[in-house]
């Protein structure tokens, strides 16, 4: 069976990186956080970081050649915030999230945005339901339109205490729905 | 209190948000499956005009075919034919019996040459491979330009529909590159993998874009093509080259 563990580790797919931190990271965040019950607050920098290349890794390959300025533009930025963002871990790690996801959240609505623009102008997408991209582009699209005003406004329902699983169901619900497309998305990727 | 009120009005944002997303995501998916179908629509139409289209023209072929050239002949027999029956008895000459016989052969070549360009003998009889080794070899003869042939296949386990499309699509190909793209130089291969067969055609012509020109009203030689080849499910793709024109067909066989 050396042939999907080969394949796996090629990044041949624009997904194939987050696709493995999502999967490290429940696994980590399983571990760690439910089973030995640490802070986890330094994991989840590290995991916005990571999050921030493969996201950029995705839409840099989706569109490669082409919106090379304008990403790395945007690359640039999403560092900046994340190095603002690491300052700001030990005052408030929901102010730190949130200095994070808006930058991450335009790069998605951006990246979506040149998707179906390029879609509708070329006819080489037969059958949507059969297309991988599809799902991923939806997937973050969602994720991160959902999340942001949540990371936004965490610190907020967090201190208030008011209706704070409810938010949480909302999260629980985007996540849900990222990882369903996601998979859906692999299920219809062709084999390498 | 104030609070509480911000958060219940802020919790129905981020769902409004949620709803709107996945609107968003379905209305994309419905409006771009709606166009599909609309083009598919059109492009089926366009293939079908192409294909009688096609009928007509191959009709007209014939149809002049016959008119010129065996129609003229069997005329020019018959003419003959009057002549030595006015004549005596015992005094045919060996010469025009000679001419008689030169219109035949030419008649019996002209009625070979159509039902070649009908349907080659060879297809049903030899396959798909040798019929094709004697095509290029005919337009070696016509035309002078340089042929490549590669066949990486001894044979070729195809149903007859399967071979006549795709040896009408390779003429059509090859045809149109040198009558239309100048080319003196076409190489061509058969290779296999796993169940699909590849034909690689390659030329030194002018370049054009296979799916541009199949769009315009001028290229009926492509949709015919293009019909050709999705009556039987096989796939043409143009790659791009800095001279000539490079394309692959394949075909999945079923086992």
């Amino acid at each position: 069976m050396a042939f999907p563990k080969k394949r796996a580790l090629v990044f041949k797919e624009p997904i194939t990186p987050f696709i493995w931190l999502i999967f490290l990271a429940t696994l980590y965040e399983g571990i760690v956080a439910i089973v030995l019950k640490t802070n986890i607050s330094y994991w989840n920098h590290i995991y916005s970081f990571i999050e921030i290349l493969t996201v950029f890794y995705f839409y840099f390959k989706l569109f490669h050649p082409r919106f090379k300025t304008i990403l790395i533009l945007l690359f640039v930025l999403l560092l900046l915030t994340h190095i603002i963002s690491f300052y700001l871990i030990d005052t408030s790690l929901f102010i730190a999230v949130a200095v994070n996801t808006v930058p991450l959240t335009s790069l998605v609505i951006l990246g979506s945005f040149w998707w179906v623009r390029d879609l509708f102008k070329s006819d080489e997408v037969q059958n949507l339901w059969q297309n991988p991209i599809f799902y991923f582009v939806s997937a973050f699209y969602i994720y991160y339109l959902v999340t942001m005003p949540l990371f936004l406004m965490g610190s907020f329902i967090f201190n208030s205490n008011l209706y704070f699983y409810d938010f949480a169901i909302v999260n629980i619900m985007a996540t849900l729905i990222l990882r369903i497309l996601l998979t859906i998305g692999v299920w219809k990727m062709k084999p390498a | 209190m104030e609070n509480e009120t911000g958060l219940k009005i802020f919790f129905w944002i981020v769902t409004a948000i949620m709803l709107f997303s996945v609107i968003t995501v379905l209305l994309v998916m419905v409006l771009y499956n709606k166009r599909t179908y609309r083009m598919k629509q059109i492009e089926s139409k366009i293939l079908m005009s192409a294909t009688f289209e096609a009928e007509r023209m191959e009709r007209k072929r014939i149809a002049a075919d016959l008119h010129d050239d065996v129609s003229g002949d069997l005329n020019a027999i018959q003419y003959y034919i009057t002549k030595l029956s006015e004549q005596k008895e015992g005094t045919v000459k060996k010469e025009e019996l000679e001419k008689i016989s030169s219109v035949l052969s030419k008649t019996l070549n002209h009625i070979q040459n159509i039902s070649y360009n009908l349907m080659p003998p060879m297809l049903q009889d030899y396959g798909l491979i040798l019929t094709l080794q004697s095509y290029f070899g005919r337009i070696n003869h016509i035309y002078t330009i340089e042929i490549t042939q590669e066949y990486h296949v001894k044979e070729l386990d195809l149903s007859t529909t399967q071979s006549h499309e795709l040896f009408r699509a390779i003429q059509e190909l090859t045809t149109n590159m040198i009558k239309h793209g100048g080319a003196n130089k076409i190489s061509f291969s058969i290779s296999m993998q796993d169940d699909s067969v590849f034909f690689d055609v390659y030329d030194n012509g002018v370049s054009f874009d296979f799916y541009q020109s199949s769009k315009s009203s001028k290229g009926m030689g492509i949709k015919n093509i293009i019909s050709r080849l999705s009556n039987i499910d096989a796939k043409l793709v143009q790659f791009p080259v800095d001279q000539g024109n490079k394309f692959k067909i394949t075909l999945k066989i079923q086992k």
